[in-house]
Parts: C-alpha cells; structure tokens; sequence
C-alpha cells in the first residue's frame, strides 16, 4: 500500500503536464519502449531494469529531439517507439539462454509484492519530482501550454520540453516495477484526466489526481482482496485497480457533463 | 541612423514547392505602427514567425534591432491568433499573464511578477477575471489577456496575428484605443485578413499577397489592393468606417 502511495504521488505530478499536454499515450510509448530494455537485459545477463531505464530515456530523448528538429507530431513519433520497443524486448527474450523470462510480470507488476528497493526509489523519485515542479512550476507550464510564446519570450524551450520528457520516462520506468505497465499508463492518464474535470490549474490538477490515485489504489488492494477471500477467487490487483479507476472516470464525465463546470475534455 | 527594430531584406519563403513570401522588404522604424493586409494564405502569419525567429526563411535576412531574431528572444511581444489555442489547458488568466514575464534572465519574485500582472490586466479592463480559466473567457476577453500577456514581457516591438478575429466591433474597438496608446511607446505591427479592421489607429499600411505592397503611408493605392486582393477596389472601399482609399477621381496610383 505505501508502493501504491508513493506511485500515486509521482504518477500524479508527471501525468498532469502529460495530459495536460495532451501526450497521454506517450507513457504508453515509453513503458512498452522500456520493454527493449528488458528484453536486452535479460539476453545479455545484466539487471532488465537498468535496460528499461536505458531504453526509456534514450526513446524519450529520440522523441523529444525528431520532434523538435521535424515538428513530425508527436503522436506519430511515440506509436512508432512503443511498437519498436515491444518488438525488441520480445526478439531479445526469445533469444535469452534458458528459460523465457516471464514478461507478463512486467506488463501487470505485482503492486502487493514489490521489492522494498523499489519503494526507496519511488521514494527519491517522489522528492525529486516535488522540488523540480516547485522549482520550475511556471516554466514548465509556460512550454506545456505554449512552446511558441515562450519561445519568443526567451524560455528555454527545448531545455524544458526535453527534461519533460526525461522525467516522464524515469517514473514510467521506476513505477513499471511497482505497478507494471498498465497500470503506469492507467496511473499517468485517468486520474488527471478525472481532476482536470474539475480544477482549471496545474497544481490543483496535481493535487487532485495524486489524491485519486492513492485513494484508487488503497481502495482496489482492499476491495480485491476482500472480494479474493470471500469469493474464494483470485482477482487481480492491479487490474482491478485500472477498471475502478476508470468507472470513476466515467462518474465524473457524466457528472461534469451535467454539472458542466469546467470545459475539460 | 539608429538601428530599425525590423529590417527585412529579399525575404522569401515557401511551404515545399509553394512560395509563400517571395523578396519581401520592410524597414519599419521606431514608433511605427503597420497594418498588414491581405488575403488568407497570403503569408501573414508566415511573414510574423519569420519576424519572431520562429521560421527561419529560406533566402533573405531578417534583423531585428539589428540581430538574428534568435539571438534577440525577449525584445518582441507576440500575440499570437486566439482560434489556435487550445482554451480547454488548465491555467487560469493570471498565470497566463505571467507568462509574459519568464523572459531572458528575468529574476523576480512570485509577487512581483503577480503584481505586473494584475496590473497589466487592469489596462485591459480585466482586473475582476485574473482566477478565471481561460476557457471560460469571450473571445474578446482572450484576446485582450493575449495582448496583456504580450505587454508583460515589456517589449519593445509588439506583433499581433488577426486581433479582432471574430471579436465584436465594440470590442474590436477597444483593443484599437488599446493599440493606438501603445504605439506612443513601442513599433506595433498588427495582420489581419479583412481590411475593416484597417482603423484610424494604425499609421501605415501594407498589402501582403506573396509578394509586400508597401508605400510608407497611410492609403491604400488600387493597385496594391488590386494585386493583394485581385478583386475590383470598390468592393472594398465602399461603406467602410475610415475611407482609406483615396476618393475615385483623385485615384490614378501613386
């Protein structure tokens, strides 16, 4: 339950800038790009983790770096890396020595067991999100909201949008342990889109969405193990988490559709 | 002579095989205030980007105060075309202001940059509205936080891409006042497609079709409408507001 809390929190404050951005799918692309990563460690015998890491950043650099020299759209530069990373991660697994790694725990995680290393670097990675956000919270959306004017206006753009990025790919990488991909892409994307229903800022939308999360996730640990025991199934946590998650979602489009407060998405 | 804020020279540039500016030449000077006209995909905002260093063009310089754009970010407030943006970003109107204050090695604190703010949203008659979204603003409204925005970076050049697009004429009217009182203080060059908004305010005007059509004055020649617009000069110059044709009989060109 801390690894869900502690996730929430980083989920919160980068998935904000991403959906706010509107490059929602881009940790979709980075978690499955992470996957070369993986793959590549586990065929060449060193920690798949720290191939994910590799791979993330590197992609999030590739991505970052096209589309500021191109200007190709976004969109289309981060599909074609999630579909280059899936095929290498999976080349590389089936060209492993000895058994197939079992890369379905990396999809899905396992957030009831997660090695307590990974609480500490969600941990650092939490403080370390805090003070960058703190620290550069008006240049940072200055560049989310618009690249053109703060260019003109002398932002280190590039700088900006490239640190973004980075950002975005070490608390995909660090929370695929934790939580596991889906979940990660489910983490970044649905509990901010849920608080930008109802807040017209930045650090409100963050506020927001780390409180959804934490209290999602603490509420499908409790709710899927209550129902295991009693049903005497073996549901899924951190699928069950994604799909409570997402009819909340679906409660506040509905609600905001009728309040129509806010003109969110 | 002092350094122009903007000097142009043989600009061109195109989108593939389409030319979009072909030789443009402009040197505005210091206190100048230029309405360009001249019909969609004419190369107006094209022409603006290439000003800002956002597009670099394809043959010809661009100067301003006598340097590269790039290495001159900060000197020009840019309002860009409010349609374009994307209303629905979660930042209110105060936050949006301040952005104008990010600029170059600026060091200041949160409080001051709020107060410029609150300020510059006074002179557009929007001191109440700093706590709203911006999407749930009137296009006139939105307009006038752009330009507030644009002010904040205290430039010294400002470009406005279609200002009064779809904004009421009262309101349109408004951001002219807004525009004339400003020009006592900096360069302004404004675009838009629709020769209505060519008002009293702005001192010179231009017709931009490819190609610049530009006489250092305030009237417009048959001939220049006639090549940025190919379309017969009444059309235009009847029932408008300011006549800024000259009357028939003393047409002939320049």
């Amino acid at each position: 339950m801390a690894a869900g809390l502690l996730a929430s929190i980083a989920s919160g404050i980068v998935g904000t800038f991403v959906v706010a951005r509107r490059i929602a799918s881009i940790s979709g692309g980075l978690a499955h790009a992470a996957f070369g990563g993986i793959g590549l460690g586990y065929l060449l015998g060193f920690p798949p983790m720290a191939g994910a890491l590799a791979f993330g950043l590197l992609s999030a650099m590739g991505i970052g770096v096209v589309e500021l020299r191109l200007r190709q759209g976004l969109d289309t530069l981060i599909a074609m890396v999630w579909a280059v990373g899936m095929a290498l991660g999976i080349i590389f697994a089936s060209l492993a020595p000895g058994a197939t790694p079992d890369l379905l725990s990396y999809l899905f995680g396992n957030i009831l067991f997660v090695p307590p290393a990974y609480l500490w670097f969600t941990a650092v990675l939490d403080v370390f999100l805090v003070v960058v956000v703190i620290r550069l919270y008006r240049p940072l959306q200055a560049v989310a909201f618009d690249e053109e004017f703060s260019w003109v206006s002398g932002v280190p753009v590039a700088a900006l949008f490239l640190l973004l990025l980075g950002l975005t790919a070490v608390t995909v990488v660090v929370l695929i342990r934790v939580v596991g991909v889906i979940l990660v892409i489910a983490l970044l994307t649905i509990p901010p889109a849920i608080a930008r229903h109802w807040t017209g800022g930045l650090n409100r939308m963050m506020l927001l969405s780390m409180a959804i999360g934490a209290v999602c996730i603490t509420a499908g640990l409790f709710v899927s193990y209550g129902l295991s025991a009693s049903l005497g199934l073996d549901i899924p946590t951190g699928p069950f988490i994604i799909l409570l998650v997402a009819s909340l979602y679906v409660l506040s489009a509905a609600a905001h559709f009728f309040v129509g407060r806010r003109p969110g998405v | 002579m002092t350094t122009p804020p903007i000097q142009l020279r043989d600009v061109g540039y195109s989108y593939g095989q389409t030319p979009v500016l072909e030789s443009v030449n402009l040197r505005l000077d210091d206190g100048d205030f230029l309405g360009i006209i001249g019909p969609n995909a004419g190369g107006k905002t094209t022409l603006l980007k290439i000003v800002l260093g956002l597009l670099k063009p394809d043959s010809g310089s661009v100067e301003v105060f006598g340097r590269a754009p790039a290495e001159n970010r900060g000197v020009i407030g840019y309002v860009p075309q409010y349609a374009r943006f994307d209303a629905s970003f979660p930042i209110d109107v105060l936050d949006t202001v301040r952005m104008g204050r990010l600029g170059v090695g600026r060091r200041e604190s949160g409080r001051e940059s709020r107060a410029a703010a609150l300020a510059l949203l006074d002179r557009v008659d929007l001191g109440g509205m700093a706590a709203e979204q911006i999407g749930q603003l009137s296009g006139g409204q939105l307009q006038r936080v752009l330009i507030a925005r644009a002010l904040a970076s205290e430039p010294r050049i400002l470009l406005l891409d279609e200002p009064t697009a779809s904004v009421d004429t009262r309101i349109g009217r408004s951001v002219y006042e807004l525009l004339g009182r400003l020009s006592e203080q900096m360069t302004i060059v404004l675009v838009s497609h629709d020769i209505g908004v060519i008002s009293r305010y702005v001192k010179t005007i231009a017709c931009l079709n490819v190609r610049l059509h530009y006489h250092h004055s305030r009237e417009l020649t048959d001939e220049m409408v006639e090549v940025a617009y190919g379309c017969p000069v009444d059309l235009v110059a009847h029932g408008h507001p300011h006549r800024v044709l000259p009357p028939h009989d003393a047409a002939g060109g320049p």
